[in-house]
């Protein structure tokens, strides 16, 4: 009997393709089922956000986040003109509007769950009038009355969905987190389509009060200042909408189809609002 | 004491078969390996310290069967098993058995 | 932000030294499986029956780590199913390396033959069980000296 150990052929037991060539197939690959996966329940949480009853959205706010103390002259103003545009803007029966106002130099506004709005001196003081103040006040109403903000936390909920997918299978912490991050980025935000519905919503209430939309034209022009002056300085609350032009535009168009002037007669802050919204010079 | 994982000894004739014998010890790596190892996980490669530690665990496994055929009355250890298996976290049971014999030539 | 720079960083140091050290190890099985060639190895349970052989139990055991480029990839790949090519060549490379050093001591031995080649694979469990990604792979034969 004969004994031989003949040496076998190389690379038969382990695959011959790049790793990094795979690795960036896997990652595309996963990419798309979780984009796929992340849109179909972002979708979901868009269509089922209408049912949820806005009484339920504000059990759910008040369990975020403690109210601001709600005081002050400039607190009351803001209350009163939002009092005045939600008057305009019908919203559905038992939904409550609550402005509250942070005296800090952020230039930002935004609409948050259970019917919080919440401004910021920076950009009160940025105001040219009333009725600018106004189409924004009446802005973030039209997301919370088009239901924006429980959207949105449903597509935070599908984002954790899609990372805790990825991360319990992947076995890494920072390949979710990574994702998580860049996924709450997007979510936080309104999307495009949200912002233009909010525009068109608060242009009519605007139009309904005043009998103009002297003001949207004025929180443009102020936009397209600021942004032209670089985006460091745009207002935080504006820089996320739709691309500044094509806002503009469409703005125009709607106000034109329906006959609302773009000029017209506009009211200034209250003399003491503007003086305590005004930076304190040191 | 002779050991093998065979189950006849050529040239040699079993006279007595005295049965099962095993050693086995049950290891838990250190944590000062453990962080080296952790290092040594990025970059991969070969862990020497777990292999000596396996190393060493399986050679005390194999001298406590060893210690089990000596008290049986053996001189050799034929058809050897080795088994490893994790009992906890970041411990290992290392286990040999064999059939312990009585060869003469 | 930080995450992902420190995520990135390991990945390509995970890559890149990973598989230097993959070519590298490689080149050495090969160098090793060469001049080893004579000591011939089989899974046969009984020995040749014309030689008068003495006879040694040896072994040889290796524990091999994952890289960190191995691990994201591996850990992804397992979301889909499927061949897991990472861990191929590291199992293939462990397996390799364990009966070399098996040759090795029969060689030492003055053998020429092993016989009844057995191989186990051990994980490692780690302190918590995402933790770690080690195996050890242990081959062991009886080793045959002619006389």
């Amino acid at each position: 009997m004969e004994y031989h150990n003949p040496q076998p052929p190389e690379g038969i037991n382990v695959s011959q393709t790049h790793p990094l060539l795979d690795f960036l197939r896997l990652l595309g690959g996963l990419l798309v089922i979780a984009a796929i996966v992340f849109t179909a329940l972002a979708l979901l949480a868009d269509k089922l956000a209408k049912y949820i009853p806005f009484e339920r959205e504000r059990e759910i706010a008040s369990r975020f986040a403690d109210d601001f103390p709600a005081s002050g002259p400039v607190s009351t103003y803001l209350q009163q003109l939002a009092d005045r545009v939600v008057a305009a803007q019908e919203l559905p029966a038992g939904m409550r509007i609550r402005v509250q106002y942070v005296d800090n130099s952020t230039v930002n506004a935004f609409a948050t769950l259970g019917g919080n709005i919440v401004f910021f001196r920076g950009l009160v003081g940025k105001m040219p009038s009333e009725n600018a103040l106004a189409m924004v006040v009446s802005h973030e109403i039209a997301h919370v009355k088009l239901r924006h903000p429980i959207s949105t936390l449903g597509r935070g909920l599908a984002i954790g969905i899609v990372v805790a997918m990825v991360s319990a299978g992947s076995g890494s912490d920072i390949v979710g987190r990574t994702l998580g991050n860049a996924g709450l980025l997007t979510a936080l935000t309104f999307s495009r389509s949200q912002e233009s519905a909010a525009d068109a919503d608060a242009l009519r209430t605007l139009a309904r009060m005043y009998g103009h939309v002297a003001g949207a034209n004025e929180v443009f022009t102020l936009l397209q200042k600021e942004s032209a002056r670089g985006t460091g300085n745009l207002p935080a609350v504006l820089r996320t909408h739709p691309l500044d032009q094509d806002r503009i535009d469409a703005i125009a168009r709607i106000a034109a189809a329906n006959g609302w002037p773009m000029l017209g007669p506009t009211q200034a802050l209250p003399e003491e609002i503007r003086r305590l919204v005004e930076k304190p010079k040191e | 004491m002779l050991l093998s994982n065979l189950e006849i000894v050529p040239g040699q004739r079993i006279v007595k078969h005295l049965g099962l014998v095993q050693g086995s010890t049950v290891r838990s790596k250190h944590l000062g390996k453990d962080i080296m190892a952790g290092l040594k996980n990025i970059v991969g490669g070969e862990l020497k310290g777990y292999t000596e530690l396996l190393q060493e665990a399986r050679q005390e496994a194999t001298d406590r069967m060893i210690k089990q055929a000596q008290a049986a009355g053996a001189n050799a250890v034929l058809n050897i098993r080795f088994s490893t298996s994790s009992i906890t976290q970041g411990a290992a049971e290392m286990l040999a058995y064999g059939t312990a014999v009585v060869l003469a030539a | 932000m930080a995450d992902l720079i420190i995520f990135l960083a390991l990945l390509a140091t995970g890559y890149t030294v990973g598989r230097i050290a993959e070519r590298r190890h490689y080149r050495s099985i090969l160098a090793r499986e060469k001049e080893m060639a004579n000591v011939l190895v089989f899974t046969n349970r009984f020995p040749p029956m014309t030689q008068q052989a003495s006879q040694a139990l040896v072994t040889g055991s290796v524990v091999i780590s994952e890289d960190y480029f191995k691990r994201v990839v591996s850990g992804l790949q397992s979301l889909l199913g499927g061949r897991l090519r990472a861990y191929e060549s590291l199992l293939d490379r462990a397996r390799r390396e364990a009966v070399l050093r098996m040759k090795q001591e029969a060689r030492d031995k003055g053998a020429k033959m092993i016989i009844n080649v057995k191989f186990q694979t051990f994980s490692i469990p780690g302190r918590n069980p995402r933790s770690f990604g080690a195996v050890e792979v242990m081959a062991y034969g009886t080793a045959l000296t002619l006389r």
